[in-house]
């Protein structure tokens, strides 16, 4: 195996360290100062310098790991899920600047989160993955206060949070007393570890937006505005999905039963979503539901529980993150232009031919049209699960495509039916950017997915350290 | 040599018409499209008489994938067919899409690439892709240049037709997941899912048949077609009924060629054929809507069609492409007609349109051989498809393989109808609008292609 | 040549449509093109030729192409005729527009015999068979402005369609039977097959006969189809189109004795002879009365094959196509003149001489009258029948009976009028008319006269066709009839002859008292709208049906919705109500959780 030079190791996260340690600081000051634009600037800097660092770690790195002073793991997985909340964190941030009252505390916020982001991301233990997640939620938490739209939506999620926080801790103890340990390490026997299992599933099933334990969230991220519902359900999500990943291959493979359980999991998830969708009149609120189902498309390959199941629910990630975010920018400009409803953006089209196209092809390509990144994701997830014998699962997942077309049709026959008097109303050139790379990197790896498949299938390689071996 | 570089420019030509598309401004949109048929149809005329060839790009080399496109005596007939009934939408375009031509334009080029797609590729899962886009861009023809009830014609059309494509996505990776090599390519399933356990076998094309009847359509999973051919805009009828249909005729042969299980049950497909076709043709008889019930009529040749596919044997499946490159043609030419008299005499209702022939002789003329190349009368290439499907079926399943006749005789009196009640009848209806002659430029070049291979089918069905 | 045959017609055609402003021109372009294919005739090399069409794989399929004797009979009768009737409707379509249409229609009728005639394998068969059934629509259908004329031609194609496609079912059958469809290679290994397959392929190919000639029990859309213009008429009538029935139980007269059907041609076309006469004695129409003849004689005609006596069949056919030509000519003639289509009410013919001459001679044909025409065939006929009392009986009855309603006919067309604008009207008749009626008179007589050249003309082309099966024909199918016989006919052809006269002198109105006890075709034609509209509440029930399964798919997508909005209603809540929902969700998922991975459950 080749092995990263050590050094490089080092200074890889001491750069990371220095680069966050500049967003929080200068961030502090500059909010301090409520200098929007130079906050702007100096997170998209850093952000994208630490995402091209993260990018170029991972292509340097090929399927090498290595342990960081023994609680963080650089691997093919972390890389991945650290470039996803980098470049997600960015987007939303570009978003918020165009359309938030209080964008330095939004980016100051948002900088912490990403701090426990990358935790979960690098843990190599349940103690950093738990610290992560709080470190996540919580500035989300406060992001919703901030913007004094809900306090409603900040309630539900702090307490979703809280009680996630509980489960979890009763997990990792649960786990710490049937093993004698907290690192995540393949665990096996002692019945209470089932149970922890279990409890994992609960508890970061919560964030993962998991029925039947994401009934808050709806609510929470139809509460407050665009940009922060899109960080919510684009970028912190992911993180649920990165230790459930983590906890459930790493630890607790053993345990088959637990996958059934999640696949089960996943097919009320899935229903669930897309039933209630259906019959949503406020777009954000229809997109709430549409990425739990899309959530429980993901579990999909969680539940095949081998590395191209893995790899097929980290490309449907990878591509549900910019579709989201992008959809969601849209929703943020249309949002500033007090339409909420389904029935507001009709004759969206000869209003603004990009953003109408844009939203249609994003929308499209959640329903899955061929050659694009949400077509590949779920393909590769039904492939995975009917190679590994599941057809019922891909069967039941694929009913659920078909009734999802159908929410998804009507937005879009919505934005090309009907005509509107007024023309070319302008669009900010933050969102027109960010909802460009969306579409675009929708369309490149719809078209041409191999290399995103290659990364992916090394990240999944990664879960699998029994099976890369061989 | 050359030829196989002619293959993959069928499919890169409507793509790189886009790009014209979009350069141009929306006044020249239909000329683009124009040129893009009429080249998309140079390029498959040349493909064809090339003789059989094939193309490999490689796409998503570990799963199996590749861009794996192969012309050869099945396809070729149904290339051409598409071609031409491509061209043909795409000159009568100026006369029935007169709003939003960009957007038409864009629909009508990735339509035209993927429906050729479909019956280019030899890999199941691009076939899949082509399938699927082609699908939608269908959807956007009905939904957007619909009639009155478009969208509830829209939705239905789209739900069924993701139902059929889903199911086959299903199909095909099942089929992937059983043959040792995994692979979707189908030179090498050809062989390989030979292999696979009858017990999946039968599953498999169970799932596969139930997305072929719903796509072609059969009995009785049928009843998105009649609103969607209702309510789509004319071209959107012209290449729904003429192109987009064949996907399932193409893929229940290709189920049969490649699942030996499949043809054990082939009884039972001719038996829902046999219904079908004779159920909808006593559907279409008191229709009252001039293009339901020719959109009926296409339910009872599809049927037609999927007995002489079911028969399995050299005549019934060539019988039944050439029946898709007749039906193909004819059913085009009758909605081009049905669509003219909506435009030219505001309504699509039989009993309200009387007299047509006093004042357009030449349309009259198209509709009444176009009905008789529908119900296939020598000397149109109905009458070949017929006439072999009915010799395989008749090897294959005796008696009852030739029940399906009984339906030609419904829509040919059905047809019958029509035109006593509309086209010939003493005039008592004022057109409101001249129609524009691209319709019978458009009318007479698919009449011609139907006479043509119906007088010298040799050129596609080879010459001993 | 033979391609000729059929290319200069087709080019007349093409000509005609395209050439011209001119009027007339298109008529006589025409002509000149009908009697260049005639005398093309004479040069035409007999033989079998296979032109090859198409090919898949290992089958092949040709336009055969046969020129035997028994062809070269149909294709002269079909060319002789051809331009008399087209100069007669030089005359005719003259007070009448679109002749341009009429024209390339007529020829393309033409073209369509002339390929039936030649035709050597199933294939031409089968596309000059659905030919003849469009170009007979199409002109059936000429008037299509007449309602009559729009209906008539549409329940003409339905019916013969049901023939076509049973034509198109019985070659698929012999196909996988034979692996062939040549007649020659067919008829010659016969019995390569098992009866029992092909029995299916032998009623199917009568039905098909039966429609294409009109009988019993689909004869009821020829009189429906005088409608179309008096030409159409008398080709329709003549060679094209109903001949082509006959013609072709000829030619598969092998494969009916093989499965033993003959029978049934012989007792369907003994019973529409019957129904025939009897409606022909009763109509009034003037065209109707010569069409129901036509179903008479197609019957016979049926009759006489069924019972394996060719030879009479032949002549007949011969004969008839002439002298049936000649009675069309003079009833549209009459019609014409008179602008009526009752006989009753058209009276007058006597004034036109050549006419009223013509007309006789077609008449006394027709009754059967030494040394005439029908009376030949029905001494054949009576030669081969005389051993079976009940069809021997029931033709002589027949023939009384022709000559009765004939007589009627006659007699009461060329009574002279009370108004003399009637007399003008028959003398002012075009020339092209009344010449090519006379024409077609020397060629009825010259006809009656081929009896004698048929012996040695269709032993051949009969033993060429039944191959080794020729023996089981009747032994005296090449017998000439008994003079006893003939003298017999003539004597009771004088008497329908003279019980016409009587009852025309006496004003018994025989029509009435027929029609009293008989009702036929109304009969036939109330069954034929009764399955029309029975098709039609079949389709109105599925119309319903239709309805009702859209209900049935579209319930899928309520349920989904309903189910949607219920779950949408349970998402709205207060906070409490979403911990309590939590709480239980959790725990229950727990507990089940446990109990699974417990192994408990």
């Amino acid at each position: 195996m080749m092995g990263y030079i050590a050094p490089l190791g080092d200074a890889f996260v001491l750069l990371i360290g220095a680069v966050m340690s500049i967003a929080v600081i200068a961030g502090a000051a500059i909010t301090f100062y409520r200098r929007k634009r130079a906050h702007l600037a100096l997170s998209v800097i850093v952000y994208a310098a630490s995402a091209l660092l993260i990018l170029y770690m991972m292509l340097a790195g090929g399927t090498a790991q290595m342990s960081i002073g023994g609680f963080m793991l650089i691997n093919p997985f972390s890389l991945f899920f650290s470039l996803i909340f980098t470049v997600g964190i960015l987007l939303v941030n570009i978003i918020a600047y165009a359309y938030s009252k209080d964008y330095n505390e939004f980016a100051l916020l948002a900088s912490f989160a990403l701090i426990g982001m990358y935790m979960v991301a690098f843990s190599l233990s349940l103690v950093t993955i738990f610290i992560g997640l709080e470190l996540a939620v919580l500035p989300a938490v406060f992001m919703i206060l901030l913007s004094r739209k809900s306090l409603e939506a900040a309630a539900k999620l702090f307490v979703a949070a809280s009680l996630s926080t509980a489960l979890l801790s009763f997990a990792i103890v649960l786990t710490y007393g049937g093993s004698g340990t907290v690192a995540l390490e393949q665990y096996s026997g002692a019945e209470i570890l089932g149970f922890a299992a279990l409890l994992f599933i609960v508890s970061l099933g919560f964030e993962a937006s998991i029925f039947p334990f994401n009934v808050l969230l709806p609510d929470v991220y139809s509460g407050p505005p665009a940009h922060i519902t899109s960080m919510l359900g684009g970028v912190n999500k992911k993180v649920g999905f990165a230790a459930l990943m983590q906890v459930l291959i790493l630890g607790f493979i053993a345990y088959r039963q637990a996958f059934i359980l999640i696949a089960v999991l996943s097919v009320f998830t899935m229903f669930y979503g897309n039933l209630v969708a259906l019959m949503q009149d406020n777009i954000k609120r229809m997109m709430a539901y549409s990425s739990i189902s899309q959530a429980g498309y993901i579990m999909i390959g969680i539940a095949v529980a081998n590395a191209a199941g893995i790899s097929a629910s980290l490309f449907q990630i990878f591509a549900h993150m910019f579709i989201f975010i992008g959809v969601l920018a849209i929703i943020a400009w249309l949002e500033g232009h007090g339409k909420h409803k389904i029935n507001d953006i009709e004759g969206l089209h000869s209003e603004n031919r990009f953003l109408s196209f844009s939203l249609a092809l994003l929308l499209l390509s959640l329903a899955g049209l061929p050659f694009t990144t949400g077509f590949v994701g779920k393909f590769l997830i039904f492939l995975s699960s009917i190679n590994s014998g599941m057809v019922w699962l891909a069967f039941l997942g694929i009913i659920n495509s078909i009734i999802s077309i159908y929410y998804y049709a009507r937005v879009i026959a919505k934005v090309y039916t009907g005509r509107r008097v007024s023309r070319g109303i302008k669009v900010d050139r933050g969102i027109a950017a960010v909802v460009l790379t969306c579409v675009i990197i929708t369309l490149v790896f719809g078209i041409w997915p191999l290399p995103l498949m290659h990364i992916t299938g090394n990240a999944a390689a990664a879960l699998f350290p029994a099976a890369g071996a061989a | 040599m050359l030829s196989s570089l002619f293959l993959p420019l069928i499919i890169v030509i409507p793509l790189l018409s886009l790009l014209a598309l979009f350069l141009l401004g929306e006044d020249r949109s239909h000329d683009v499209v124009k040129a893009s048929a009429v080249l998309v149809f140079i390029a498959t005329l040349a493909t064809v008489f090339q003789g059989s060839s094939s193309f490999i790009l490689p796409y998503l080399a570990s799963v199996g994938i590749s861009l794996h496109l192969v012309v050869n005596s099945f396809n070729s007939i149904l290339l051409i067919m598409a071609a031409i009934v491509y061209l043909a939408a795409s000159l009568v375009g100026d006369y029935f899409i007169k709003r939003n031509r960009k957007m038409y334009g864009l629909f009508f080029l990735l339509a035209e690439a993927s429906s050729l797609g479909v019956f280019l590729s030899y890999n199941l899962f691009m076939f899949y892709v082509f399938w699927e886009i082609s699908e939608i861009m269908m959807f956007f023809f009905i939904f957007v240049y619909g009639g009155t009830m478009r969208r509830y014609a829209a939705f239905k059309f789209i739900i069924y037709s993701l139902t059929s494509s889903l199911l086959l996505l299903i199909g095909i990776m099942l089929i992937y997941a059983n043959v040792n090599p995994h692979t979707f390519d189908l030179s090498l399933l050809m062989q390989s899912a030979q292999t696979i356990q009858p017990g999946m076998q039968l599953g498999i094309s169970v799932l596969l048949l139930i997305s072929f009847m719903i796509k072609m359509p059969v009995f009785p999973f049928h009843s998105w077609l009649p609103d969607a051919h209702t309510e789509a805009p004319t071209t959107g009828s012209m290449i729904l009924a003429g192109v987009l249909l064949k996907f399932g005729g193409y893929g229940l042969l290709l189920l049969l060629s490649m699942l030996p299980v499949a043809r054990h049950y082939s009884l039972y497909i001719m038996a829902f054929a046999v219904f079908s076709t004779v159920y909808s043709a006593l559907a279409a008889i008191k229709q009252s809507n001039i293009k339901r019930a020719i959109a009926y009529t296409s339910i009872t040749d599809m049927g037609i069609i999927a007995v002489g596919l079911a028969a399995y044997n050299a005549l019934g499946s060539m019988g039944a492409l050439y029946g898709m490159l007749s039906h193909g043609i004819a059913i085009s030419l009758l909605f081009l007609i049905a669509g003219t008299l909506n435009e030219t005499y505001n309504t699509f209702d039989i009993n309200k349109i009387k007299g047509v022939i006093a004042n357009f002789t030449d349309m009259t003329y198209l509709f009444i051989i176009g009905a008789l190349a529908a119900i296939g009368i020598p000397l149109t290439s109905g009458f070949i498809g017929d006439i072999l499907i009915f010799l395989g079926s008749y090897g294959t399943f005796g008696l009852i393989g030739l029940l399906p006749i009984t339906g030609i005789l419904l829509i040919g009196a059905m047809m019958l109808w029509i035109i006593e009640r509309v086209f010939v009848s003493r005039k008592e209806t004022e057109p409101y609008a001249e129609p524009d002659r691209s319709v019978l430029y458009s009318g007479s070049m698919l009449l011609f292609f139907s006479i043509l291979f119906g007088i010298v089918p040799f050129i596609l069905l080879g010459f001993r | 040549m033979i391609a000729l045959l059929l290319l200069v017609p087709l080019l007349a055609a093409l000509a005609a449509v395209l050439l011209g402003r001119n009027e007339r021109l298109h008529g006589r372009i025409a002509v000149i093109g009908a009697i260049i294919s005639l005398l093309l005739l004479p040069f035409v090399s007999r033989g079998n030729f296979n032109i090859g069409w198409f090919s898949i794989g290992n089958y092949a399929l040709g336009i055969g192409i046969l020129v035997m004797p028994l062809n070269m009979l149909l294709l002269g009768i079909t060319l002789l005729i051809a331009p008399f009737i087209l100069a007669y409707s030089l005359g005719f379509m003259d007070i009448r527009s679109e002749q341009r249409r009429f024209y390339a229609e007529m020829l393309m009728f033409e073209i369509a015999m002339l390929l039936f005639a030649m035709s050597g394998s199933f294939i031409t068969l089968l596309i000059a068979w659905e030919f003849l059934s469009l170009s007979s629509y199409l002109l059936i259908g000429f008037w299509h402005w007449k309602e009559k004329a729009r209906k008539a031609a549409r329940k003409a194609f339905t019916v013969v369609l049901i023939g076509d496609l049973s034509m198109l079912a019985a070659i698929a059958i012999l196909w996988n039977a034979y692996g062939t469809l040549s007649f020659a290679a067919i008829m010659s290994s016969i019995g390569a097959a098992a009866p029992i397959l092909l029995y299916p392929a032998a009623l199917l190919l009568i039905v098909a006969i039966l429609t294409k000639s009109a009988q019993f029990p689909f004869q009821n859309w020829l009189p429906d189809a005088m409608e179309g213009p008096a030409p159409v008429s008398a080709f329709l009538h003549s060679t094209t189109m109903v001949k082509a029935g006959v013609f072709s139980a000829m030619i598969f007269l092998p494969l009916f004795l093989y499965t033993k059907t003959t029978s049934i041609l012989l007792v369907l076309g003994a019973v529409s002879a019957v129904l025939a006469t009897m409606n022909a004695m009763k109509e009034t129409h003037i065209k109707k009365i010569i069409a129901h003849s036509t179903i008479q004689e197609l019957g016979l005609m049926l009759v006489a094959i069924g019972s394996g006596a060719i030879l009479a069949a032949a002549y007949f056919f011969i004969v008839q196509s002439f002298y049936k030509a000649l009675l069309f000519f003079s009833a549209g003639s009459a019609m014409d003149a008179s602008g009526s289509e009752d006989i009753r009410h058209a009276p007058g013919m006597r004034s036109n001489t050549a006419l009223y001459a013509s007309t006789l001679l077609a008449v006394i044909s027709l009754a059967g009258f030494i040394p005439f025409s029908g009376f030949f065939f029905n001494s054949a006929a009576d030669a081969y029948f005389s051993s079976n009392m009940i069809i021997y009986s029931a033709l002589t009855l027949i023939s009384v009976m022709t000559s009765f309603y004939i007589f009627r006919w006659f007699l009461l067309i060329s009574k002279r009028p009370e108004d003399k604008r009637l007399e003008v009207g028959y003398v002012s008749l075009p020339k092209s008319m009344v010449y090519s009626g006379v024409g077609m008179a020397v060629l009825t007589v010259a006809s009656s006269l081929s009896f004698f050249s048929l012996r040695w003309l269709l032993p051949q082309s009969a033993l060429y066709y039944l191959g080794n099966l020729g023996m089981l024909l009747h032994q005296g199918s090449t017998a000439l009839p008994g003079i006893s016989k003939a003298v017999l006919e003539t004597i009771l052809a004088t008497a329908g002859a003279l019980a016409s006269y009587t009852a025309y002198r006496k004003g018994i109105r025989a029509g009435h008292l027929v029609s009293k006890v008989f009702n036929s075709e109304e009969t036939f034609s109330s069954i034929y709208l009764g399955m029309a509209s029975m098709a039609c509440t079949v389709s109105e029930g599925a119309v319903l049906l239709e309805i009702y399964i859209n209900a049935f798919f579209d319930s899928f997508g309520r349920f989904a919705m309903a189910s949607g909005a219920q779950l949408r209603k349970a998402a709205v809540g207060s906070i409490n109500i979403y911990a309590v929902i939590m709480a239980v969700c959790i725990l229950a998922f727990l507990a089940f959780g446990y109990a699974y991975m417990a192994g408990l459950i």
